[in-house]
């Protein structure tokens, strides 16, 4: 039995996976919820939150699998000269790969000052929104 | 006459270079897996993982289905005023710190939902209070008296006649759903501070064939002082005596069906954690999740709390979280400082 190798990922829907699934267009199938208007724009923002959630979740419990303790966080609040043990905590450490997370906006940072070095910079900074009514 | 000086215009390099066609996306064929609508340079597992996902179809009411998708004029104030509706007849409320400093057109340019920590979404007991409406669930309970009082009472004044009409028609749709179900059968009692509503937050249909969840499966009532049925393993007590607030997570199944009665009118279940893929048996994921509990000793609780500051913009749905926080049974320092911008 090779049940060893199995992992959620290879048996089971993600949520990501799941709500990509049931947000698409399929011809003559009725789908409520793209019927939504506003409901459908809270629902999708739900759905982020939920997706988030589940990837902090597993980051969280996965802290030995991304080798966190390499991050030496207790060595540094002790040098920071916290003293009193309740204080100090356990820290989670998030992956570059966490959209949001703080290594990531330093790696977007990083990525943007790059392109304003190569091309100087840029000519309009453009952002857009639009009305809700 | 008017002397038109002739200077060259500065902004000439950028006019002459204007497209004169529309940049337009070229058609796609339909997923050959899910037959999902495909846009050019979509990725291929976009919609269904090149067909390792499979999930029913909805059934959607014919009667709902009118208010979705036609142009009757109680449909079109169905879909307008979409949000009130569904406010209205959710079971759970949005929890969450708001920050006012963000959240009022008055401070800051464009009103931005701002919320500190995580966004809950919460259900509560139904213990009477002095001076308060029934709201959210507690409605579902008076939903057989015919004359609606309950539910008109907080429809909006300036388009009451408009939103009476379109809550009679939910009300009617809404009576197959199996949480109303229930609650409606305790709305007849008298003593309502002795009975108990369990809701199951376990439940795990499989969903590649259209499988709703039948009204034992989704709930169970009991009077107080009577023997406590524990018929399922992971489950919220709402009481009859207080208003005490639960929390329904983002991976319990009937999270959607209780946040969103109008997308899931039968209590269809959401994500939940043991949806097999195509090919997969549900067997196989019983087995899995037997062996990961063996090896783990006891299922971990996963009872830490994530302090996300989520900022959602009202406008384009964007999301950036700022600050994160753990708490592990005791409290402990701010570990990051996040930006995010997800849109």
């Amino acid at each position: 039995m090779a049940t060893f190798v199995d992992s959620p990922g290879r048996l089971c829907v993600s949520v990501r996976d799941y709500y990509c699934y049931k947000f698409q267009m399929r011809p003559g199938i009725f789908n409520p919820i793209l019927y939504g208007k506003s409901l459908f724009q809270q629902f999708v923002v739900d759905t982020y939150i939920k997706i988030e959630s589940s990837r902090l979740d597993y980051i969280r419990n996965h802290q030995d699998d991304i080798r966190a303790d390499l991050y030496q966080g207790l060595v540094d609040s002790l040098h920071a000269g916290e003293d009193r043990a309740e204080a100090v905590g356990k820290r989670t450490v998030m992956p570059s790969s966490f959209i949001g997370g703080p290594r990531d906006m330093r790696r977007r940072y990083m990525d943007a000052m790059a392109l304003v070095r190569r091309f100087g910079k840029p000519d309009i900074f453009l952002t857009m929104t639009c009305n809700p009514n | 006459m008017t002397f038109v000086p002739i200077v060259p215009d500065q902004y000439e390099k950028v006019y002459s270079n204007m497209p004169t066609d529309t940049h337009m996306l070229k058609p796609v064929a339909n997923c050959e897996h899910c037959n999902a609508k495909r846009f050019e340079h979509e990725p291929r597992g976009f919609c269904c993982r090149s067909g390792k996902v499979e999930l029913n179809e909805a059934n959607v009411p014919d009667e709902l289905m009118r208010l979705w998708s036609s142009n009757d004029a109680d449909a079109k104030h169905f879909r307008d005023s979409i949000r009130f509706f569904n406010g209205h007849f959710s079971f759970t409320s949005l929890y969450c710190r708001l920050d006012s400093t963000t959240a009022s057109w008055k401070n800051s340019g464009i009103y931005t939902f701002r919320a500190h920590g995580q966004i809950y979404h919460n259900i509560r007991s139904f213990g009477r209070e002095d001076g308060k409406e029934p709201r959210h669930l507690e409605l579902y309970f008076y939903d057989d008296d015919a004359s609606l009082e309950h539910r008109f009472r907080r429809c909006r004044e300036e388009k009451c006649q408009k939103d009476k009409e379109v809550i009679e028609r939910l009300v009617a749709i809404l009576r197959d759903n199996p949480y109303s179900q229930h609650l409606r059968s305790v709305g007849q009692t008298d003593h309502l501070e002795d009975y108990r509503v369990t809701l199951n937050l376990d439940q795990r249909l499989d969903q590649r064939t259209y499988n709703v969840p039948s009204i034992s499966e989704v709930a169970a009532i009991w009077i107080e002082g009577s023997e406590l049925l524990g018929q399922f393993q992971n489950s919220v007590v709402l009481h009859g005596k207080d208003r005490s607030r639960h929390g329904i997570r983002s991976y319990h199944g009937c999270y959607d069906a209780l946040s969103y009665p109008l997308f899931f009118p039968k209590g269809e279940l959401g994500w939940h954690m043991d949806i097999p893929k195509k090919g997969v048996s549900m067997e196989e994921v019983v087995e899995y999740r037997a062996l990961q509990k063996a090896r783990s000793g006891s299922e971990e609780e996963t009872g830490l709390l994530f302090f996300l500051f989520i900022n959602t913009s009202y406008t384009c749905t964007s999301m950036f979280i700022v600050q994160t926080t753990l708490i592990h049974g005791y409290f402990c320092r701010l570990p990051w400082q996040i930006m995010c911008v997800c849109a």
